[in-house]
């Protein structure tokens, strides 16, 4: 087991030790890990409007432990991981812990340094990772983000819940992958870093800004109310092939009446719990269908019809189109 | 006629000095013009690493000149226009006039500071501008393997941009017109108009250094003057709204004057793409930026764009991304 522990606010002391713990030398700030360790890279680049950005591009190749302790002073860390694990993998966020076996995890979120925060990785695991430290009055000042102010503690007080951690679609992966494989004919390379990290937060903010506060501000609703729908909509979404749960047993998990959840519900998510539910199933059926690789009644499986007919019509009523339709994109 | 002293070095001064020189109030970085002048306003946008970009979205009710003295510390200009003339600009650099006579001015144009230059708006020009001051330390700072600075004066020397601005493309079209239209009241606002004007300067000079490196030597390309004002007028009218069906490559053909033959390889030469493919990819472009926003849905988009059935919309963006808009 290789463990590593830091408390630094700042990514160029991290380096720095790591290195000399690793016994290895620095180049600008870059890492190459010894082949006994991990195969593959560590970087940081400071952005010319001051913040750290650490990149870390390998494959574990030993069982290690990474954790940051918590300090006082208080910063951000905004984290774009994207995780291939070999056996199991343990992230550690004050007393949370979120446990995953085999499988990819791709996620953003943020952690504040007042947590403890630990990475436990096993052997085989592919690790790559886009991490930007943020002080703590830079949202505000910099990025004039002042509603941030609000919502920012709620949002860290959830620490692992599942809505904080925010599963990485394809414009994310198109930026980190940018990000990773920096063009090396870039003329700006710099440039080009920065503008990618920049967009990142940019996304990242504008989503949970738009997913916390619209529904917020239009509705007089309790920020613990709003996230506790967030949590049963990631619940009523996850497995469209088993039967949708029942509004009692979501209303049970929401610890709420089901009356509120539903009102709840509606007003966040803009329709009743399962027209909403339909809907995402349809798109998620489209999104199988255009990949080209299913047919409709395999799909039509995947997303729980037994029925095909049942399954096209369902499919006509939201998109407006055979599902054939889909499959020659 | 009014005339503007510029000194730039750095537009907060400047704004501050146009302010003094028209007896107008400043609020904070804005400053708002009044219609004895011309309707709109002018502002500074800091942006990382001390640069800093003059923004400026004005209908000018008056012919307004304004002079830039040349000076010691080196500076490139870069400055991204779309602009409606009313009549056409006059420039006047080191003591030599030059007029753009282009009914619609969209594009970029490379100046420096170091040569003594003029222009006037004349009244009933509406203006759009971003401005982005590059001190040469920060080219030099950000400098790859190769000599970028010297490309960009050669580039410079080579191509006159004040006349013959360098046409907007796909990305510029969208990524300029974000930075007026973002929402103010979008907390991230001022985040994103920051990115938006930082991608636009890695664009342009990405694809002025790749150009440079491709045809080192390559004449000015050969379309009148007159004709690439024409262009950019199209250009201007495709983008203007996705709402409407494009106008028929007929119709534009007969604006411009120009037989549809020769519009068409006009525009594909100066633009890389047919005019529809054009149209489309703004288009499509548009939808991604409006779907990124996260305040609408794939069928508020869709319709927004002029799409009836959205199955289509979602094929097309599908076409151009590789994704759905769903995954947006």
């Amino acid at each position: 087991m290789f463990s590593f522990e830091y408390t630094h606010s700042s990514y160029i002391d991290m380096i720095n030790d790591l290195a000399e713990r690793l016994q290895v030398k620095l180049k600008d700030n870059w890492l190459f890990f010894p082949e006994e360790i991990a195969s593959g890279y560590y970087r940081v680049l400071q952005l010319s409007n001051g913040l750290d950005v650490s990149i870390i591009n390998c494959r574990i190749n030993r069982d290690w432990l990474f954790s940051s302790k918590s300090d006082t002073e208080e910063y951000y860390t905004l984290r774009f991981d994207e995780l291939t694990i070999e056996k199991e993998i343990r992230i550690g966020i004050d007393t949370d812990v979120v446990e995953r076996g085999k499988e990819t995890v791709a996620v953003a979120y943020l952690t504040s340094s007042l947590f403890d925060w630990y990475y436990h990785g096993t052997k085989g695991t592919t690790f790559k990772g886009v991490n930007i430290l943020i002080p703590k009055e830079w949202l505000g000042k910099l990025m004039g983000v002042e509603a941030f102010d609000e919502i920012l503690p709620a949002y860290l007080a959830l620490k692992s819940r599942s809505f904080t951690m925010e599963p990485l679609d394809t414009v994310y992966y198109q930026l980190i992958k940018e990000i990773m494989e920096e063009d090396p004919d870039t003329p700006f390379p710099r440039l080009y870093v920065e503008n990618r990290v920049q967009l990142l937060m940019e996304r990242f903010f504008t989503r949970i800004h738009s997913r916390v506060s619209l529904a917020d501000v239009q509705s007089n609703i309790k920020p613990d109310d709003i996230y506790t729908v967030l949590r049963i909509e990631k619940i009523l979404v996850e497995n469209f092939s088993a039967k949708p749960k029942s509004i009692e047993e979501l209303s049970r998990k929401a610890t709420m009446s089901s009356t509120k959840l539903k009102k709840i519900f509606k007003s966040v998510f803009g329709l009743p719990i399962y027209e909403y539910y339909q809907q995402k199933r349809m798109l998620k059926a489209g999104e199988l269908l255009s990949t080209g690789k299913y047919s409709v009644k395999q799909v039509a499986v995947t997303i729980g019809y037994t029925n095909v007919s049942n399954f096209v019509t369902a499919f006509k009523k939201y998109m407006k189109e055979e599902p054939s339709a889909f499959i020659e994109a | 006629m009014i005339v503007v002293h510029l000194k730039h070095t750095n537009y907060k001064e400047v704004l501050k000095s146009i302010s003094e020189q028209l007896h107008l109030q400043l609020t904070g970085d804005i400053l708002q013009l009044t219609p004895d002048i011309a309707d709109g306003y002018f502002k500074v946008v800091e942006l990382p690493n001390g640069l800093q970009a003059l923004l400026s979205d004005v209908h000018y009710h008056v012919d307004v000149t304004f002079k830039r003295e040349k000076s010691d510390e080196y500076f490139s200009i870069l400055h991204f226009n779309d602009a409606e003339l009313s009549e056409p600009l006059h420039f006047l650099r080191n003591g030599k006039q030059m007029f753009d006579k282009s009914a619609r001015r969209a594009g970029v144009t490379l100046s420096s500071n170091a040569n003594d230059l003029s222009f006037t708006v004349k009244g009933n020009t509406k203006a759009k501008s971003i401005n982005i001051l590059l001190p040469g330390r920060w080219i030099n700072d950000n400098l790859n393997r190769y000599n970028e600075l010297q490309v960009l004066s050669r580039y410079n020397a080579m191509r006159n941009t004040l006349v013959h601005p360098e046409p907007f493309d796909a990305q510029n079209r969208v990524l300029f017109d974000e930075v007026f239209q973002t929402d103010e009241t979008n907390p991230l606002q001022s985040m994103i108009v920051k990115n938006r004007i930082m991608l636009l300067l890695e664009h342009f000079l990405s694809k002025i250094y790749r150009k440079m490196q491709e045809e080192p030597t390559q004449p000015p390309r050969k379309i009148k003057a007159s004709d690439m004002g024409k262009l950019m007028e199209i250009e201007s009218l495709l983008v203007r709204d996705f709402g409407q069906p494009p106008p028929t490559i007929a119709l534009l053909a007969e604006r411009t004057g120009m037989s549809v033959s020769k519009l068409k390889s006009a525009f594909k030469r100066v633009y890389g793409t047919g005019i529809y493919e054009y149209y489309q990819k703004n288009r499509m472009q548009k939808a991604r930026s409006m779907l990124l926003t996260g305040q609408y849905n794939v069928k508020e988009v869709g319709t927004q764009l002029g799409y009836s059935n959205l199955s289509n919309f979602s094929l097309a963006f599908k076409k151009e991304f590789n994704i759905l808009p769903s995954q947006v």
